[in-house]
């Protein structure tokens, strides 16, 4: 799901459950934790943060864009590694 | 040496141990064990005449948000939920065709909230609204196909996975099954060095991963989003055997490795089959099948049952060895069918014309029980089955036949006693049943057991035989109505020599 920061700019695109999207969709905040998984620390390194979701119309808006974009970048890492450990 | 008389009481079923002049029970057959006696088994009794079109692989329970219960099944290609008024009603999956069960596998379910989540090695995990009675769909947030499911806390657990992570689990974003995006909400996955592959996850405060060759326990560990789970291994080189057999009854786990039975408390570990039922066990299943036997504990007994295959020529499962938790005594039956589980009786129609039906008051003219009364409610937990004929059954029918045998014991020490009656301590209805002596010289012959012979007015059977060594076969007939039975009175006095 791409997710914009408060001007509408394109921040990134993550996957987001179903459970999520329908909590979003009833208008309330989302807060969404991350951190690397055990198996890939070794090669990813320890990372985590948090950031919060909430939709304005029909655009998913992140309160903090920098975190998202750590996230985002996270989660490619964590798909790039999954594909070769 | 005058005739006197001598009991022998059934005892322990305890047929690992040698049993000369033990008070342990050489055989028993479809009972329960009792702290001092043993109790009849009840056969399985059809719950409507629907069947399932196909063999029965795997049945579950699960509760609705406003308490009614569900039963699920599934066959080797579609998944049903049954309706007392419609029978089997056919919820498999729109889209993506039959379901592919592995030969010899079971559907796992499990409930998390108002879902029913079921798996198997070959599918993409199921989901479906219980409330609803919706079909089944596919579980959303892509999770990988697994063996086993299991709900602790706010995470659904998958275990069973395909190869090469069959040393993983993973569990879902906390309080989202809908998630299955590792590094996300506490999802993630755990990979184990050792102990082969994960047969499951089991447990409720702790909880267990139990796996072919270990067992390690798992503790969630709020707050911390580096490790989210806590893994002890509390016991190496033992693990179950079968991917279903195991189970935990609050925070004790049961399961079957290699070496027999085991129970498991924390890091607590008894051998509850060793020197009692082990090695009978191995020597009387399919070893072809031990990887399917199916571990199943009723909650409304001190049990822990495991139903499994005499033979390879069992088309299903047609034994039941049962553990009983608080007097530490084992028994077991002979009930076939294709899948067993605890399951809750349904709520009763009070249009009901069934004569077998409580409350069996078709005018609903009685006084009691009142038409609000909890007689009428569902949710009684009941040993369910799927029997051979595809119908929906419970432990509730007549007892079944009934087979008791004492330990082999020299009723004249020294030499050959001479048994001219045998008086029955038990109170199956009118006497009914029959008993049997069995003698023989040496511990090296095979037991001979005369004629089954009926049990008279007076409670005793005439039993003529002479031997060294005696044991004492009790039958009571299926469908006899009984409570307990404890042994036998024989009468006994010395014998002459064989030489």
């Amino acid at each position: 799901m791409i997710i914009h920061d408060g001007d509408g700019n394109e921040v990134g695109d993550i996957v987001l459950s179903v459970k999520q999207q329908a909590v979003l969709a009833t208008g309330e905040e989302i807060v969404v934790i991350y951190n690397t998984p055990q198996t890939l620390r070794h090669v990813l390194g320890q990372k985590s943060g948090s950031f919060t979701l909430l939709k304005v119309g029909d655009k998913v808006i992140v309160r903090d864009a920098n975190v998202l974009r750590r996230y985002a970048e996270l989660q490619r890492a964590i798909k790039s590694a999954r594909g070769h450990v | 040496m005058p005739a006197r008389k001598v009991p022998v009481e059934f005892g322990e079923w305890r047929p690992d141990v040698a049993l000369l002049d033990t008070q342990f029970a050489a055989d028993v057959e479809n009972v329960f064990a009792g702290v001092n006696s043993y109790l009849p088994f009840p056969s399985l009794r059809a719950l409507s005449n629907f069947a399932l079109p196909a063999p029965a692989r795997g049945l579950f329970s699960a509760r609705t948000t406003t308490g009614e219960w569900r039963i699920y099944a599934g066959t080797a290609t579609r998944l049903y939920r049954y309706s007392s008024s419609l029978g089997w009603v056919d919820i498999s999956r729109a889209t993506g065709g039959d379901y592919h069960l592995r030969t010899d596998d079971l559907w796992m379910f499990e409930q998390s909230g108002d879902h029913i989540v079921a798996v198997n090695a070959n599918d993409p995990p199921q989901w479906a609204v219980i409330s609803t009675g919706a079909a089944f769909e596919a579980l959303p947030g892509n999770p990988p196909n697994a063996t086993n499911v299991r709900q602790m806390g706010d995470f659904l657990f998958l275990s069973g996975l395909a190869e090469p992570n069959q040393r993983q689990i993973i569990w879902s974003a906390i309080n989202d099954i809908t998630n299955w995006e590792i590094g996300l909400n506490l999802c993630d996955l755990q990979e184990f060095p050792d102990g082969g592959p994960v047969q499951g996850v089991a447990g409720a405060e702790i909880g267990y991963v139990v796996q072919e060759r270990a067992v390690r326990t798992l503790q969630f560990l709020p707050g911390d989003v580096t490790f989210i789970f806590n893994f002890s291994r509390v016991l190496h080189d033992r693990g179950s055997i079968s991917k279903y057999g195991f189970a935990s009854l609050g925070n004790v786990l049961y399961f079957v490795s290699e070496d027999g039975f085991y129970s498991l408390t924390g890091q607590q570990v008894t051998p509850i089959g060793s020197d009692k039922v082990n090695q009978w066990w191995l020597d009387n299943s399919d070893i072809s099948r031990r990887n399917v036997v199916h571990c199943i504990v009723p909650i409304n007994k001190p049990r822990v049952v495991w139903v499994y295959e005499a033979s390879s020529a069992s088309p299903r499962y047609d034994r039941q060895i049962i553990f009983d938790w608080s007097n530490g005594r084992w028994a077991r039956a002979s009930v076939e069918a294709d899948v067993f589980a605890m399951i809750a009786s349904l709520g009763i129609d009070l249009d009901t014309d069934d004569p077998s039906d409580l409350p069996n008051d078709t005018l609903l003219d009685s006084t009691s029980p009142g038409l609000d009364s909890f007689a009428y409610q569902g949710g009684r937990p009941l040993i369910g089955a799927i029997g051979p004929d595809g119908k929906l059954g419970t432990l509730t029918g007549p007892n079944m036949q009934a087979m008791m045998e004492t330990a082999e014991v020299h009723l004249a020490p020294g030499g050959r006693a001479f048994i001219s009656d045998v008086y029955v301590i038990d109170d199956a209805g009118g006497g009914a049943g029959t008993i049997a002596a069995g003698t023989r010289e040496r511990l090296g012959d095979a037991p001979v057991f005369q004629a089954n012979a009926q049990i008279e007015i007076t409670g005793s059977a005439a039993s003529y035989t002479s031997g060294r060594l005696h044991r004492f076969r009790r039958i009571i007939p299926a469908a006899t109505v009984w409570t307990h039975a404890e042994g036998v009175v024989v009468e006994a006095q010395q014998d002459g020599s064989v030489a």
